[in-house]
């Protein structure tokens, strides 16, 4: 299993790793960001200047690339 | 009681208590105060200005705003690096003299926020030599490692932004 697992990743599309990758980095900033914009409530002060509305419209695009070149990896599991 | 606290030194390290912004500079990490945070965004595609010094990377457009980017590892003297897709521009919200102006840092990469208790800060110790402009606030102790704590407003002093400034009026 570990074996076809790792067959799967190296053969699987690069692609579909640097779009997981992207998923992570903007989910990681919106969290960043949530962080800061309660720490600023906080102390009364006003929040970010950046919506956090637009920053998931951000993740939008690579959320829907990874729909398609992941999805038959995972079939492949199933 | 908040009259006498600001003599005692454990209470001037609670001052420093609070949330910081942690990023990744070389294989150092940093933290900032988050209050002084005002967008974290990843690299994106920054408009050089001719005859600025090698750490000010040039301007972004933030939203209309234009504003100063500066790349952090070359103010600190550390060898520059290539920018990856961690590397990330922090807008700040810098103290100069003329008021508060927006400046932007490019780091590594962000961390987390943390946050920290004033016996988690420490002083910064003596060096034995004189360190430039005191930019550092203190050293926080977390999980057997050092951070970095630097006073933002003084790390981007308001010297840059006057050259800059020259050159851009």
């Amino acid at each position: 299993m570990r074996q076809s697992m790792n067959k799967n990743i190296t053969a699987g599309d690069e692609s579909s790793m640097r779009v997981i990758d992207e998923i992570v980095f903007q989910a990681s900033l919106l969290a960043l960001h949530a962080a800061i914009e309660s720490a600023a409530n906080d102390t009364g002060r006003a929040g970010l200047d950046v919506e956090l509305d637009s920053l998931v419209e951000q993740a939008r695009p690579p959320a829907r690339d990874a729909d398609s070149p992941v999805r038959p990896d995972v079939r492949v599991f199933e | 009681m908040t009259a006498t606290a600001n003599d005692n030194p454990a209470a001037q390290s609670d001052l420093r208590a609070g949330k910081y912004l942690t990023f990744r500079l070389a294989n150092e990490e940093f933290g900032i105060r988050v209050l002084k945070v005002r967008e974290i965004m990843g690299i994106q595609e920054i408009t050089a200005v001719p005859q600025t010094p090698a750490h000010i990377k040039g301007v972004i457009n933030l939203r209309g705003k234009v504003v100063p980017v500066v790349d952090l590892r070359l103010k600190f003297g550390l060898a520059a690096a290539d920018y990856t897709q961690r590397t990330c521009i922090i807008v700040t919200q810098v103290q100069g003299e003329s008021g508060s102006v927006m400046m932007g840092i490019v780091v590594d990469g962000v961390s987390e926020v943390l946050s920290l208790t004033g016996a988690e800060i420490e002083d910064t110790p003596d060096f034995g030599e004189e360190i430039s402009g005191s930019y550092l606030l203190g050293m926080a102790k977390v999980k057997g490692k050092v951070k970095i704590l630097l006073d933002i407003d003084r790390v981007l002093s308001t010297q840059d932004l006057h050259n800059l400034n020259a050159i851009l009026q």
